[in-house]
């Protein structure tokens, strides 16, 4: 698979994951564009990796986690203006400003298990740590969000 | 009871938010190829550079009198209308230090600027988790910061400047300039020193508006250039919620273009273009122009207000210079 291949097919996924973790549009293009740059830097081994998908998401979550990116200054929007305009969160949903003050390790546990669908293996995986930590993240973030766990959910 | 369905249904909802731009992809190609030039030009200079860069230790704050109570000053209302427009800037950094200025945006009420150090600025992409890389500078036009809160950290200086310096997270240094603007500059956590070291090598010059890769020759009545952004090979400038118009580097931007499903393209003045409307009930059109190595966007937000006969006469009195080359780059007006 082509670089190009797999970029233009896989940007809507990259995207949305991106604004889920940040919560600000222009960051998350401006971080999709430089994870992608890198992808394309290393393709030859993202591309015989069992998932590529999977190996740039990897990147674009360190990406996340990395300060710098949390400090990006606001800048000028680049191009949306070429695009139908999502409108802006909701100031009201609650629910989503308390993802917001989430810390980032905790918010992109979230975001993994409960929009990505992964496993807490798979995030430990991504994350770099270990499936116990994953789930001391989780009940943390869970608790902050005051989300209320059926019983099944408790058991899985 | 917020439950877990809830979760779900917000990322579900949000996820929407996201802007799926399809020039991100020649964007990160043209980046990465840029990256792989400069990585192969500077390998071998890049650990005599760093070890220079570790020579050059900071000038550490000289701490004044701490008992004496900060003066907490207000925020005034009304800015300094003769301070700047909002597309200019005055940002820069001295003579031979080791930073540069890697990305600013200049508008109306503030200037940014992402401020890092040459070594990793210039030889990896890995330049935003390197040590000791930078910080950045948030400048606001007088009037516009309250520096309350940056008043009540610690007093030092710096060569010719007196700063105060907050230990918070982010570290946080802050001055007042003569013409009452405030330049405040953060970096990361525990990095206090770094930021201090940017602090020291920023400089304000007389403001303008900085060269952009195009010069308009012609701009439609009534619109007023009122920020300006670059960060690498790229700009951008804006005209109010009329107008905005980009460069981006692209070593092939009528490939990339032509991948596309957009109409068959027009030459204007010599360059391929590409115009389309936006789609559905929006107002908006886009001229797309393949000029030399960059690929520009005139994205007006209304075709009623900015038609595409102004949009194609901007072009043809348009001028480019190489959008990988900032220094072949001009005013653009």
């Amino acid at each position: 698979m082509e670089f190009e291949e797999f970029a233009t097919a896989r940007l809507p996924a990259l995207s949305r994951y991106a604004v889920l973790l940040c919560g600000d549009r222009e960051q998350a293009r401006d971080m999709v564009q430089e994870v992608l740059a890198r992808a394309f830097l290393k393709w030859r081994r993202i591309a015989t990796a069992d998932d590529p998908y999977a190996y740039v998401r990897r990147m674009l979550t360190n990406e996340y986690l990395s300060w710098l990116r949390r400090r990006r200054l606001p800048t000028v929007p680049v191009d949306h203006d070429t695009l139908p305009a999502p409108q802006p969160p909701d100031s009201s949903d609650e629910l989503w400003k308390l993802l917001g003050s989430l810390p980032r390790q905790q918010r992109a546990v979230i975001v993994l298990r409960y929009y990505e669908g992964l496993t807490d293996q798979q995030i430990a995986d991504v994350l770099g740590c270990r499936s116990g930590t994953v789930r001391g993240y989780a009940s943390r973030a869970l608790s902050a969000l005051r989300i209320e766990l059926t019983e099944v959910e408790v058991l899985s | 009871m917020t439950t877990v369905s809830d979760l779900r249904r917000a990322l579900d909802d949000h996820s929407a938010d996201a802007i799926v731009d399809f020039a991100v992809v020649a964007g990160a190609r043209s980046r990465g190829l840029r990256l792989r030039r400069r990585r192969r030009l500077l390998s071998v200079g890049t650990a005599g550079a760093l070890a220079l860069a570790a020579g050059l230790l900071p000038v550490l704050p000289v701490l004044r009198d701490r008992s004496a109570p900060p003066v907490v000053v207000g925020p005034a209302v009304v800015a300094s209308p003769a301070y700047r427009t909002p597309a200019q800037l005055g940002i820069t950094v001295i003579d031979g230090s080791d930073y540069v200025i890697t990305e600013f945006t200049a508008q109306a009420g503030q200037q940014t600027a992402e401020i890092r150090h040459k070594a990793t600025a210039t030889t990896a992409e890995e330049s935003a988790r390197s040590v000791n890389n930078g910080a950045d500078l948030v400048v606001y036009d007088p009037g516009l910061f309250d520096p309350s809160a940056l008043l009540q950290g610690k007093q030092g200086v710096l060569p010719g400047r007196p700063v105060m310096y907050s230990l918070a997270d982010p570290p946080m240094v802050g001055w007042q300039e003569p013409s009452g603007a405030w330049a405040v500059a953060t970096g990361p956590r525990g990095a206090l020193k770094q930021v201090l070291r940017v602090a020291a090598d920023v400089q304000m010059t007389t403001p303008s508006v900085p060269p952009m890769p195009f010069r308009f020759g012609w701009v439609p009545g009534g619109l007023t250039l009122d920020r300006a952004s670059t960060r690498w090979a790229s700009a951008q400038v804006g005209f109010g919620n009329a107008l905005t118009v980009s460069a981006q580097q692209s070593d092939d931007p009528a490939g990339v273009i032509s991948g596309k499903t957009l109409p068959s393209p027009v030459t204007i003045a010599g360059h391929q273009t590409w115009y389309f409307a936006d789609a559905d009930d929006n107002p908006g059109g886009t001229l797309m122009v393949a000029a030399g190595d960059c690929l520009v966007q005139l994205a007006a937000r209304d075709r009623s207000t900015v038609p595409l006969a102004d949009v194609r006469r901007m072009v043809e009195a348009m001028e480019f210079a190489t959008c990988a080359d900032p220094a072949t780059w001009g005013p653009p007006l």
